[in-house]
């Protein structure tokens, strides 16, 4: 497996030269092709900045981050704006679907500010929604949908470009459990048979236990790693919780 | 404390009062000229005759102005809340009373009213002397500086304090019944979907056809009145037509988009699914306020351009009535003694630069109008071709002689005269003049009437000297004209008229006499050709301002509501532009998407008004040909594109600033989150 994600003594700093608050002290990590990695912590920790940096949305004050060979801290604004297009998929909290837009056209979005082929659009939106199981809503608006499936044609959007990798902030954030349960289950099974390579921020610890490893951050730093490697769902949340709580913080 | 946050927002905030200022701004700057009128002592001296017509007009004009101005601003003022819900909604969270929110935002308003007073006189100072200027050049005086007034300045200032109090009570009324709930949360529009597309794509082109076959009517009975049913053709066609106008946008916006969203190859590239469906809600919302703006346009247009091709027929009619200076008829005097002084009376009240007396024969039988109009209304006269020579030269037409027949001079005051006389075949037809009997050489190509009073009718006969001279010797009937040229028309004309009036007192001239049957007040009659335009000049004047004015103010309102709409849309939409950009578009992508949305808010109200300026040039046409087709195709064509200019450089300058203003919010949002 090749790496799709290198991020070195990334630094991030917020405020001005009189006031700053330094949000990022130094993460590095390094993230394979296909891999499923989960990234927790309490609140302030920087898990929310480290997503932001990575989906180059912000802007790093220090460090370095290499995407699917690219490094993103020496691309410039046209050029972000077009690997943000390209290469990233967006997962959040909030859907963040466009209400103006039926799920058909959300999900097209992407390609279509790719300028690529209506044909070839059609053909990609019936794929996707069909391994999303969101065909029977393709004609509605997202206002007629509910969480769960509205997280689904999230996902599809996100994936529709076959991007280098998933950027996932708080996606059960807004779901009740059974509806978390389903989204994971289909994070798995995009990270599985569609190959995608998905980065997760969470705080709740029966999400971060669907991932392959779990990352976590405290002040700004890395303070531990674990790998779910052989073991079951229940052993590595239980492991998950016990680091969750060695960092004095909050679980879900 | 809270005088500090609203003079603070107001900075802050410039962006959302800029359409509030501007728009106070002109009103101002037009209450202002407005006001001068009214009382102000230039009026006097540029209309003396209609003086009081233009006060009554300004003054209503005024009035009107005011309070439809404040409608405007009471309605816009409602955007600007809606805007800043979640500010007023957190203000209330920690603490403040509706009082304290009402007064932070009465106080923004009267800071925006403050500069936007100033500005307006600014603005009105010019403004005024420029309407001056334009009224003096439409009665071709000469220029004179319009005179402010204390008083129209002290009418203006209550006239906006009243407008601020008026436009206020709806920002009151909402500020104390919306809850706080509303505030924070604000108002969750729901996209609502276009239903039954095929009925109203089929409305749109119903109305269409409606509106082809209307406007088609309409042309074609435009001046016409012989045509059977005119007035119902006239005003039911034109109800008709507006009524279309406002069937087609409602049809167009329920239809169009989605017809536009359907088509994947042109919606599935870049933003435009995202564009279209920006605009269908909106459209579709708005699309019988959209309707009612085009047809209010139209009517601006089309009200326009036939008053000004009915003025300027008129004028030029008027004109070409009265190609001299000054035209005289007096009884027939053969000895020539009469009107031996004649020239040299004339030459006192100016520099004559050419002058010629000529005599119009009557021609019994009336056998030349019959023969054009096939019946007999008016009667026909005869002069010496020497004479149509010299007069047509007078005026710079090079005529050829009659040859052995005679010239057919159409002398009427209608176009339709000249039509049938050009349009006549005169194979075979003679005219008989005592022992002679003539053909027709040629008609005459002089437009202008040569003859005015009298004997002088719609055709006159101009035949060779000898004829007429044999004809003459046994011919009671008859006038002595006289044509004068003043160098560049200038002449006393006062002076005139006095000298003439006291010589028809004169017992050596009678005061009123007879002649074949026909009974004459006046020795001397005269006809001034600049007293004709003059007249007709100040009796158009203050109906011109009224429907400039209201093409203005009209113009001016509706884009104020559609500019304050647009920008405080763009506030609530924020979210969706966010969207857009992290779904990947670019900035300047998600700006383009941002424009062309504006753009066709904005013009697509003029799009049919536009396209009606086609039918509205053929009505202009027609009602032009039947008032003598004295202005040029051309000349009509201006008249029509000057209310159509006029209303997009309004629309172009409001559309700019919301497009500056909105651009600026969403740069400024999609930056803030990269």
């Amino acid at each position: 497996m090749s790496e799709i994600l290198q991020v070195t003594d990334a630094v991030k700093y917020y405020g001005n030269e009189s006031v700053a608050v330094r949000a990022l002290a130094g993460v590095s990590f390094s993230m394979q092709r296909g891999e499923f990695v989960a990234v927790m912590g309490p609140s302030g920790s920087g898990k929310s900045t480290l997503l932001s940096v990575i989906s180059t949305i912000e802007p790093l004050s220090g460090g370095r981050i290499v995407i699917a060979g690219d490094a993103i801290t020496e691309l410039k604004d046209k050029q972000l704006s077009a690997f943000r297009r390209d290469r990233i998929g967006f997962i959040f909290q909030e859907y963040n679907l466009l209400d103006t837009l039926t799920v058909e056209e959300n999900i097209a979005l992407p390609l279509n500010l790719r300028k690529t082929d209506p044909t070839h659009i059609a053909c990609e939106v019936r794929r996707v929604s069909e391994a999303l199981g969101v065909t029977d809503q393709l004609d509605k608006f997202p206002r007629e949908l509910s969480g769960g499936q509205r997280q689904r044609v999230a996902c599809a959007r996100a994936v529709i470009t076959s991007p280098a990798l998933i950027l996932a902030d708080e996606p059960t954030g807004a779901l009740d459990s059974r509806n978390s349960r389903m989204l994971m289950e289909l994070f798995c099974m995009m990270n599985e048979k569609l190959g995608v390579s998905i980065l997760m921020v969470t705080h709740n610890a029966a999400v971060a236990s669907y991932a392959d490893r779990v990352i976590f951050l405290s002040d700004g730093k890395i303070f531990d790693e674990i790998y779910r490697g052989e073991r079951d769902r229940k052993d590595f949340r239980h492991e998950i919780v016990t680091v969750t709580e060695a960092l004095g913080g909050e679980e879900g | 404390m809270l005088f500090k946050i609203a003079f603070r927002n107001v900075k802050r905030q410039i962006g959302g009062y800029l359409i509030y200022f501007i728009t106070v701004a002109l009103t101002v700057s037009l209450l202002f000229t407005l006001n001068s009128m009214i009382f102000s002592s230039t009026v006097t001296l540029i209309a003396e005759s209609f003086q009081n017509e233009v006060r009554i007009v300004s003054a209503f004009l005024s009035v009107l102005l005011s309070i439809a101005t404040a409608a405007v601003l009471g309605y816009g003022s409602r955007f600007l809340l809606r805007r800043r819900k979640k500010e007023f909604g957190l203000y209330l969270t920690i603490g403040m009373t509706r009082s304290d929110i009402l007064v932070i935002f009465m106080t923004e308003l009267i800071f925006t009213f403050i500069f936007s007073l100033g500005a307006g006189l600014a603005l009105g100072i010019p403004v005024f002397q420029l309407i001056v200027a334009g009224i003096t050049k439409f009665l071709q005086r000469e220029f004179v500086f319009g005179e402010y007034s204390v008083s129209g300045l002290i009418l203006t200032v209550i006239m906006v304090v009243v407008i601020f109090l008026l436009s206020s009570i709806v920002s009151m009324v909402y500020l104390r019944r919306v809850t706080v709930a509303n505030l924070l949360q604000g108002e969750q529009v729901a996209e609502k979907t276009v239903r039954h597309p095929k009925t109203w794509f089929t409305v749109m082109i119903v109305f269409f056809v409606l509106l082809v076959i209307s406007m088609a009517g309409v042309a074609a009975t435009s001046g016409d009145t012989s045509i059977d049913g005119y007035a119902l053709i006239l005003v039911g066609g034109s109800l008709i037509g507006l009524l279309s106008v406002i069937m087609i946008y409602v049809g167009a916006m329920k239809s169009g988009v989605f017809y536009l969203l359907k088509n994947r190859k042109f919606s599935a590239r870049g933003t435009r699914t995202f564009t279209l469906r920006q605009l269908s809600g909106r459209l579709s919302a708005d699309s019988v306020m959209f309707g009612i703006i085009a047809v209010l346009m139209s009517v601006v247009i089309a009200g326009g351009s036939v008053f000004l091709t009915l003025v300027w027929s008129q004028l030029a009619g008027t004109q070409a009535n009265n190609p001299y200076t000054v035209s005289m008829y007096m009884p027939y005097d053969s000895t020539g003694e009469l009107t031996a002084d004649l020239p040299e009376w004339v030459s006192t009240f100016g520099t004559v630069e050419s002058m010629h007396q000529y005599t119009l024969y009557h021609l019994p039988g009336n056998n030349l109008h019959k023969y054009i109009n096939g019946y007999y209304y008016s009667e026909d006269s005869v002069m010496r071709e020497s004479d149509y020579l010299q007069l047509s030269e007078m005026i710079g037409y090079n005529v050829d002689p009659a040859g052995d027949g005679f010239i057919v001079l159409c002398n009427g005051i209608t176009g339709d005269d000249w039509e049938k006389a050009h349009s006549t075949n005169y194979e075979g037809f003679e005219i008989e003049l005592g022992d002679r009997s003539l053909p027709v050489s040629y008609v005459s190509s002089v437009r202008e009437r040569l003859a005015v009073g009298g004997i002088a009718n719609s055709y006159i006969v101009v035949a060779p000297d000898e004829v007429v001279d044999t004809y003459a010797i046994n011919n009671a009937r008859a006038l002595t004209y006289c044509a004068v040229i003043y160098e560049n028309g200038i002449f006393d004309e006062q002076s005139m008229l006095e000298f003439f009036n006291e010589k028809n007192n004169e017992p050596e001239y009678e005061t009123s006499y007879s002649l074949a049957g026909v009974h004459y007040s006046n020795f001397f009659n005269i006809d001034i050709s600049g007293m004709f335009a003059e007249y007709l000049m100040q009796m158009a004047a203050p109906w011109l301002w009224i429907v400039c004015f209201i093409s203005i103010v009209f113009a001016l309102l509706t884009m104020a509501v559609l500019g304050l709409k647009s920008v405080t849309s763009v506030t609530e939409d924020k979210r969706r532009y966010k969207l857009l950009y992290f779904a990947g578009a670019t900035e300047k992508e998600v700006l383009h998407s941002l424009t062309v949305q504006l753009l066709l808010y904005f013009f697509l109200p003029f799009v049919v008004p536009l396209l009606m300026s086609v039918p509205i040039l053929f009505i202009c046409l027609a009602l032009s040909g039947f008032m003598g087709g004295y202005m040029s195709g051309l000349q009509i064509a201006g008249c029509v594109f000057l209310f159509s200019a006029m209303l997009l450089v309004l629309f172009g300058l409001y559309c700019a600033v919301t497009c500056a203003i909105a651009r600026t919010d969403i740069r400024r949002t999609l930056r803030s989150v990269s």
